[in-house]
C-alpha cells in the first residue's frame, strides 16, 4: 500500500527545493490519484501522521526531532501538527535529496559509521542522535511523503539490518549471521604481542596460584565419587567416556588406580601425543595379556592384525572368566586417533569382554567421529566431567607446528615480523645438522647481499635479497648439505612449512628464496645456528 | 626441547609416551582396602535416586569389587548389599538369556530363505547369469555385521554348502585386495605377511605357481571341494565402491563356468538406488531373488514383550524412562541391541543406588524376605512415597493395622510381601491386558496396529490414561461396528487368550454361532444396527426414516447378536479400565517399576559442546564459587576477571566477530583481567604482565584444542571463529 502511494508521484527535481505550499499541495493532491480513493485531503494528512506517532510508541531511542512531533500530535491542534509534521517532512525530504546526491559516498560512509558507532549508539542515545535522526527521518519520509521511489527502498532495508541487537546479547544462530557478514572490521594488523620464550611460559604458569584452585578440587573430588559406580559399569560391559571442560587426565589416572587394584592390566594410551598409531595400542594390549616377550608377530595388514589380537583376548578371558585388560585412552579424540580407520578398530576392540575401555574427549565436535555401527561397539556411557583442570599436557604436546609453540610465537613462526625469529630458532632446534646448515647458508646469503646494500638493521628480507633456487643448490652440493635435488627439496620444504622462507618465480622464470624477516633477526638466527 | 624438564612431575616422562602398561604403585595397591569416600550430594551425578533413599553416603565394599555401594546411611548390612548384587545377576541374567534366544530367532526367517537359496543356485535354474541375493537389510547399519556373520555361519558351518567370503566398503579400494581378501577367506591360507604380491607355492606339483590374487586359487580350492559354493557376500552395498563392484562381478561371471559362485548384496536404501548405481550391462549379468530382513519395530516388539512384558521380568520400566529409551529409539539408534544395553542400565541403575531393591530377590519366600529386610531397610519403606498412601486408605477401615504398619517391623514386612505379590498380579494382569488389547486392534484395525507398536502405548498405559486416548476409543468403536463374521474371529482368538474375560468370551462365541447358522439358514448373515451404513443420512428426520427401516428387517437372531456386541464390548471395556490403572496407585511400586529419567538421558547421549560451552560461559554453575556468580542470577554472570581464565577468554571469544585478531582479544583479555590497572601503561618487565600474558597463551591453545578457533591464513596474526554458541 505504501508502495503504490510511493511508485505514483514524480520524483521532485533535486535542484528545486520545494516550498512548504507547494509540498502541501503534493499530498493533497496525492490521494485524488486513483490508487487509494480513500477520501479527503485531511484523512491523508491523519493517516501520513499515523506512522511516525506509532513509531514513537516503538522506538526508545527516538531522535529528538520526532519527539516535538509527538508533543504537537499530543495538543491534539490539526494545523499545528500540521506544521510540525510539514516541516519534518521538509527536512526530511532535504535529506533525501542531499542522500541521493551523495548516495555513493554514503554507502561508504554507512559501513564506516557502523563500525565505529556500534557500541556507541547502544549505549549511548545522546551521541548517537544526530545520525539516527536523519535515518529514522528518512524513513517516516519514505513512508508518507511523495519522494523518489527506488532510492528510499534501498536505504529502508539496508537500515533494517543495520540496526543490531547489543553486541553482548547476541548468542546462537543470529551472532552467526551478524557476525559473518561481510565488512572491513578495523583490527589492528601492525601490533602484535610481545613474544614470551617457553621457559617464561611454563615458569610463569607453574608460578601461578589459581584462585579457584579448592573449587577445582571439591569437583574433581566429586568425579572421584563416582568412580565406585564407574567400575560397576565398566563390570558390567559397557564403556565410559567422559567428557566436559578441564583436562581429565589426572582424574582418570586416580581412577585407573582403583582399576589395578581389582588385579586388572591396565593398558594407558596418550592420545594426544603425536605419533602414536593404532597399532602401538594393540601391541600394547597385547603385550599386556601375554607378556613382554610374547614373541607373536602380527600381519602388516591392521585389520587382519586385529583379527588375531581378538583372537588372543579369546582364549586369555576362557581361562579366568573375570580376566580383563583395562584399556585408558586419554583424549581419544586427539589427532593421532581421529582417522576412521582407528576409531573403527578401537571400538572393534572395545567391544571384546575382556577389554574395559575408558576414555576422555575434549574436542566439542568428538560425536561426529563416530556412526552409529562404531557406536554401537563402543556401547559408551557418556559422563560429563568437566573438570577444570587446565589442558597443560595435551596442549604442549601436540605437534609442534600447532601447539603451544605457534601462540608463543604468536602465530605460526615467522609469520609477525618481530616475534617470528623466536619461532625459527625453535624450529631449527628440532631440525637436522643438514637443514641447519642449508638455513645457514640462505640467510647468510642474504645478509651478504642487506649488507652490501646497506640495508638498516630493521630493514624487512624481500625479494631483492633473495637468492636463486640454483645458486643456494649448488652452494649446498659444495658444502654437502644435500646430494640430490630430490634432498634439497625435502629440506626446503620444511622451510616452507613453518614459513621461514618465501619464494617467487622473477622475470626469467627463475625462482628466487629469501627468509622472510628483518636484518636484525636474521643475524639473530645466524648467530644462533652458528653457536648451536 | 627445553621445556621438557619444565614439564616432568611425579609421574616422569609417562605422560610422553604414547602407550604404555600402568604398574601400580604400592600407595595404589592401598587402596584395595576399603576406603571412605564421602560423596556430597550433587545435582550432576546420576544417581538421583540416592538422595530420595538414604541421603547421600556411600562407601566402596573392597570384597564385591564390583562398585557397589553400601547404602542407607552405610546401615545396610554387608549381606544386604551383596544380596543385591547377586539378584541383580540373577535377574539380568535371565532377562538376557531371553531376549538373546529372542534376539537370535529375529533374523531366522532371512537366514533360512538365504540359505535355501544358496544351496538351491546351480547353473541348471541360473544359466550364464550370476546367481544373486539382494539383502535388503534396513537402515540400521549397526546391525548388519550381526546379520552377515550368521549368515556366514549359516552357510559355512551349519549347512555346510561351501565358503563364504564377506567383503566390506573399507576392502573396496581396488580389485587386487578385494580378490586377495576372497581368496583368504575362501582357501584359509593365513601366513600374515601376504600383502605383497607373493606367489603362492603350488601344493601339488602339477599346478603352476600364481599370483595371490588369481582366481584360479579358488578353482583350485573347488577341485578339491566338490559341491561346495563360493558365496561372496558384499555387506554395504553402497558404500562399496562402484567401479571396483562392476569389475568384480564381471570376474565372478567370468569365472562362473569353474566356480560355482554365488554373490550376496546387503543392501541399506532400496532396490532401485542399487540398479542406478550399477550400469545395465553389469545388472544383465546377475540374476536371483531378494530377501527382506525382519523390520525393526516387529524385532523390537518381541524383545520388549520378552524382556519387559513377560511376567518372569520381575523388575519393570516406568513410564517416564520407558519414554526416554523409546523415544531414543524412535529418533537415534533403531537398534534392538541397544535397546537391550538401555534395559541393562535400568537394572543396574535400579539395584546399584536403591537399596530396597534388594526385596525383588526374595518376593518368592517370605521368610528369606524377613530375614534380608533389616530395621533401616524398614525405616526406608515408610519414607517411601508410595507408603502413605496405602497407610491412608487403612486408617479408614483398620486404624489398628495402620498403627501396626507404623510401629511394627513384622507388621510391615508381612506388608510387603502382600504387596509385591500385588505387584506382581497387578504386571501379570497389565501383560495380560495389553496382550488381549493388541490382538483386539490387530483384527479390527490391523492398520492401527501395525503404525503403533505396543512399547510406545505402554507409558501411556502405566500412567492410566490410556483409556481416554482417541487410539482406544476408536478400537472400541470400530469393534463394535465390524461385521459378525469378523466379530465371531475375535471373540474365539480372544477368548484363547489368557485372561479373566476368557470364560465369557468363549461363551459369547458359542452363542454367535448359533445365531449365525440359524441366521445363514434363511440365506443372510448377522447384523447389528452399529453395522447399519449411515452415509446416506441427510436430515435427521430422513435419517430415523432410513434407520427405522433397516431395524424393522432385523430378525430376533439379529437383535439377540445385537445385545450380545453391546455387552462385550462394555466388558472388554471395562475390563480394559480395570486393569489399565496407573501403577502408582500400588505400594511399593518404587521397587517393582523403576522410574528414573535422569541417569539414562545423560548417559546415552553425550553433551560435549553445550556442557564446554556452559563450562566457560557460566564457569560458576560447575564451580560453585561466590567470585563467579555462583549461579545465582538467571542471566548468566557475564564476564569477570575473577573466572578462570579460559572461560574470561572464551566470553571474549563469543562476542568477537569471525576473524579474531589476536592482539584485539589480548588488550580485551587483559583489560578485563586487570581492571582498573590495566589503564597504567605496562613496561615490558612487567611480570604480572607477563603471567597474565602466560594465561593468555594457554587459554587461546586451549581454545584451540578445544576446536572453538584456528589460525587464520588470510591474515597474519588472526583467528577464525569456528563455533558459535548455541549453534
Amino acid at each position: 500500500m505504501k508502495r503504490k502511494r510511493e511508485d505514483i508521484p514524480p520524483p521532485p527535481p533535486p535542484d528545486a527545493t520545494p516550498s512548504r505550499r507547494s509540498r502541501v499541495r503534493d499530498i493533497t493532491v496525492d490521494p485524488s490519484t486513483p490508487s487509494k480513493a480513500n477520501g479527503t485531503p485531511r484523512k491523508a494528512v491523519s493517516f501520513l501522521n499515523e506512522p511516525s506517532a506509532t513509531e514513537l510508541g516503538r522506538s526508545p531511542r527516538t531522535p529528538r526531532q520526532k519527539q516535538i512531533d509527538a508533543n504537537d500530535d499530543g495538543t491534539a491542534d490539526p494545523p499545528i501538527v500540521r506544521n510540525a509534521n510539514r516541516s519534518a517532512r521538509r527536512k526530511s525530504v532535504r535529506n533525501m535529496i542531499q542522500r541521493s546526491i551523495r548516495e555513493d559516498l554514503m554507502d561508504e560512509e554507512d559501513g564506516f559509521e557502523e563500525e565505529d558507532n556500534l557500541a556507541q549508539r547502544i549505549f549511548d542515545d545522546e551521541d548517537a542522535g544526530s545520525s539516527e535522526s536523519e535515518s529514522d527521518d528518512e524513513k517516516s519520509a519514505g513512508a508518507g511523503t511523495s519522494t523518489p521511489a527506488k532510492k528510499p527502498r534501498g536505504r529502508q532495508k539496508k537500515k533494517k539490518e543495520k540496526s543490531p541487537p547489543p553486541v553482548v546479547a547476541i548468542e546462537g544462530p543470529t551472532a552467526y549471521f551478524e557476525q559473518n557478514r561481510a565488512r572491513a572490521r578495523p583490527s589492528s594488523t601492525t601490533t602484535t604481542l610481545p613474544p614470551l620464550s617457553p621457559k617464561t611460559y611454563f615458569r610463569l604458569l607453574e608460578q601461578h596460584d589459581d584462585k579457584h584452585a579448592a573449587d577445582i578440587e571439591h569437583l574433581n573430588s566429586l568425579h572421584q565419587a563416582n568412580f565406585d559406580q564407574w567400575v560397576f559399569e565398566l563390570s558390567q560391559g559397557f564403556n565410559i567416556l567422559l567428557y566436559g571442560y578441564g583436562s581429565k587426565r589426572k582424574l582418570l589416572m586416580e581412577f585407573i588406580k582403583k582399576e589395578a587394584a581389582l588385579g586388572n592390566h591396565v593398558v594407558v594410551v596418550n592420545g594426544y601425543v603425536g605419533g602414536l598409531t593404532i597399532r602401538d595400542i594393540v601391541n600394547m594390549v597385547v603385550n599386556a595379556v601375554l607378556g613382554m616377550n610374547h614373541g607373536v608377530r602380527f600381519g602388516v595388514n591392521v585389520n587382519e592384525m586385529m583379527d588375531s589380537v581378538l583372537q588372543i583376548l579369546d582364549e586369555y578371558q576362557e581361562k579366568d572368566e573375570d580376566k580383563s585388560v583395562t584399556l585408558l585412552i586419554h583424549s581419544i579424540d586427539a589427532s593421532a586417533l581421529r582417522t576412521s580407520q582407528a576409531q573403527a578398530l578401537l571400538a572393534q576392540l572395545s567391544s571384546h569382554p575382556a577389554i574395559r575401555l575408558i576414555a576422555s574427549s575434549d574436542n566439542i565436535l568428538s560425536s561426529l567421529l563416530w556412526d552409529s555401527s562404531t557406536l554401537t561397539l563402543f556401547n559408551f556411557i557418556f559422563h560429563d566431567a568437566t573438570t577444570f583442570v587446565p589442558y597443560d599436557l595435551e596442549i604442549s604436546a601436540a605437534d609442534e607446528s600447532e601447539g603451544i609453540v605457534d601462540v608463543i610465537t604468536g602465530g605460526t613462526a615467522g609469520r609477525s615480523g618481530r616475534s617470528g625469529a623466536k619461532g625459527v630458532k625453535y624450529v631449527l632446534a628440532s631440525l637436522t645438522g643438514n637443514a641447519k646448515n642449508l638455513y645457514r647458508i640462505l640467510i647468510a646469503t642474504q645478509l651478504t647481499a642487506m649488507e652490501d646494500d646497506g640495508a638498516g638493521k630493521d630493514k624487512m628480507g624481500t625479494e631483492a635479497y633473495g637468492i636463486a633456487y640454483r645458486t643456494l643448490y649448488q652452494k649446498g652440493l659444495e658444502e654437502f648439505v644435500c646430494s640430490s635435488d630430490l634432498v634439497f627439496k625435502t629440506l626446503l620444504k620444511e622451510f616452507y612449512d613453518h614459513q621461514m622462507v618465501t619464494s617467487r618465480k622473477d622475470l626469467q622464470e627463475s625462482e628466487v628464496l629469501w627468509a622472510p624477516f628483518r636484518k636484525e633477526e636474521l643475524e639473530s638466527i645466524l648467530e644462533d645456528i652458528m653457536l648451536g | 626441547m627445553d621445556d621438557d624438564s619444565v614439564l616432568n612431575d611425579d609421574s616422569g616422562s609417562l605422560e610422553h609416551q604414547a602407550c604404555y602398561i600402568y604398574t601400580p604403585t604400592s600407595e595404589a595397591l592401598s587402596l584395595s582396602t576399603p576406603k571412605k569416600r564421602r560423596a556430597a550430594s550433587s545435582s550432576r551425578t546420576p544417581r538421583s535416586k540416592r538422595e530420595k533413599t538414604d541421603s547421600n553416603n556411600c562407601e566402596t565394599i573392597g570384597a564385591l569389587g564390583h562398585g557397589f555401594p553400601t547404602l542407607l546411611r552405610d546401615l545396610e548390612g554387608e549381606d544386604a548389599v551383596n544380596a543385591r548384587f547377586e539378584t541383580f545377576h540373577r535377574l539380568w541374567k535371565d532377562v538376557e538369556r531371553r531376549t538373546d534366544d529372542v534376539l537370535a530367532q529375529v533374523n531366522d526367517e532371512t537366514l533360512q530363505s538365504v540359505s535355501s537359496f544358496v544351496s538351491k543356485a546351480s547353473q541348471d535354474i541360473y544359466g550364464e547369469k550370476l546367481p544373486t541375493g539382494l539383502i535388503l537389510t534396513g537402515p540400521n547399519i549397526a546391525a548388519h555385521g550381526v546379520l552377515f556373520e550368521q549368515i556366514e555361519s549359516r552357510i559355512q558351518s551349519v549347512d555346510k554348502r561351501g565358503r563364504v567370503a564377506i567383503l566390506t566398503s573399507k576392502d573396496s579400494s581396488n580389485l587386487k585386495n578385494v580378490l586377495k581378501k576372497i581368496i583368504r577367506c575362501v582357501t584359509e591360507i593365513h601366513d600374515g605377511f601376504v600383502d605383497e604380491d607373493d606367489i603362492v607355492e603350488a601344493k601339488s606339483g602339477k599346478n603352476p605357481s600364481r599370483y595371490n590374487y588369481d582366481p584360479e586359487i579358488i578353482h583350485d580350492w573347488c577341485s578339491t571341494h566338490p559341491g561346495a559354493k563360493v558365496v561372496v557376500a558384499v555387506q554395504d552395498t553402497e558404500a562399496f565402491d562402484p567401479a571396483v563392484l562392476v569389475e568384480l562381478i564381471s570376474i565372478l561371471h567370468q569365472y562362473l563356468p569353474k566356480i560355482p559362485f554365488i554373490l550376496l548384496l546387503g543392501i541399506a536404501t532400496s532396490e532401485d538406488i542399487f540398479y542406478e548405481k550399477l550400469p545395465h550391462s553389469t545388472i544383465r549379468l546377475l540374476r536371483g531373488d531378494r530377501f527382506d530382513v525382519q523390520r525393526f519395530e516387529e524385532s523390537m516388539e518381541q524383545v520388549f514383550e520378552e524382556a519387559v512384558l513377560s511376567s518372569q521380568s520381575v523388575l519393570k520400566l516406568g513410564p517416564r524412562v520407558a519414554d526416554v529409551i523409546f523415544e531414543r529409539q524412535k529418533d537415534h539408534t533403531r537398534s534392538v541391541s541397544s535397546f537391550v544395553m538401555a534395559l541393562k542400565y535400568a537394572y543396574m541403575s535400579h539395584f546399584y543406588a536403591n537399596a530396597l531393591s534388594v526385596i525383588l530377590g526374595s518376593i518368592d519366600s517370605e521368610e528369606s524376605l524377613n530375614t534380608i529386610l533389616s530395621d533401616a531397610h524398614c525405616e526406608a519403606i515408610r519414607n517411601l512415597p508410595s507408603f502413605k498412601p496405602f497407610v491412608e486408605t487403612k486408617i479408614l477401615g483398620f486404624p489398628w493395622r495402620a498403627r501396626e504398619l507404623l510401629t511394627s517391623n513384622k507388621a510391615l514386612k508381612s506388608a510387603v510381601f502382600t504387596a509385591s505379590k500385588e505387584c506382581q498380579r497387578y504386571s501379570t494382569n497389565l501383560a495380560e491386558a495389553i496382550n488381549l488389547f493388541r490382538k483386539l486392534q490387530s483384527i479390527v484395525s490391523p492398520q492401527q496396529a501395525n503404525e503403533i507398536p505396543t512399547y510406545e502405548l505402554y507409558s501411556r498405559i502405566l500412567w492410566g490414561e490410556f483409556t481416554t486416548r482417541p487410539a482406544f476409543r476408536d478400537a472400541m468403536l470400530t469393534t463394535k461396528k465390524i461385521s459378525s463374521e469378523k466379530f465371531l474371529t475375535l471373540l474365539t482368538t480372544l477368548s484363547e487368550l489368557p485372561s479373566e474375560l476368557s470364560e465369557k468370551l468363549s461363551i459369547a462365541a458359542d452363542k454367535v454361532q448359533e445365531l449365525q447358522s440359524e441366521k445363514a439358514a434363511k440365506g443372510s448373515s448377522l447384523v447389528s444396527e452399529f453395522v447399519l451404513p449411515d452415509s446416506h443420512r441427510t436430515t435427521v428426520k430422513s435419517g430415523r426414516v432410513r434407520l427405522d427401516e433397516q431395524k424393522s428387517k432385523m430378525t430376533s437372531q439379529d437383535t439377540e447378536y445385537q445385545k450380545l456386541v453391546t455387552s462385550t464390548v462394555q466388558d472388554l471395556e471395562t475390563y480394559f479400565k480395570n486393569k489399565f490403572k496407573p501403577y502408582t496407585n500400588i505400594f511399593l511400586h518404587e521397587i517393582f517399576f523403576y522410574d528414573l529419567k535422569s541417569p539414562h538421558s545423560q548417559v546415552f547421549a553425550a553433551k560435549p559442546r553445550p556442557s564446554v560451552e556452559r563450562a566457560l560461559s557460566r564457569p560458576g554453575d560447575y564451580l560453585g564459587c561466590e567470585c563467579c556468580g555462583g549461579g545465582n542470577d538467571d542471566d548468566g554472570a557475564g564476564i569477570g576477571g575473577s573466572q578462570p581464565y579460559s572461560a574470561v577468554l572464551y566470553q571474549l571469544y563469543l562476542e568477537s566477530p569471525a576473524l579474531i585478531g589476536v592482539y584485539d582479544l589480548w588488550s580485551a583479555f587483559r583489560m578485563v583481567c586487570l581492571g582498573d590497572k590495566a589503564d597504567q601503561e605496562a613496561d615490558d618487565d612487567d611480570e604480572e604482565e607477563k603471567e597474565l600474558q602466560a594465561q593468555f597463551y594457554r587459554a587461546l591453545a586451549e581454545l584451540r584444542y578445544l576446536g572453538f578457533v584456528k589460525y587464520s591464513k588470510k591474515k597474519t596474526d588472526h583467528l577464525v571463529k569456528l563455533a558459535w554458541k548455541g549453534l
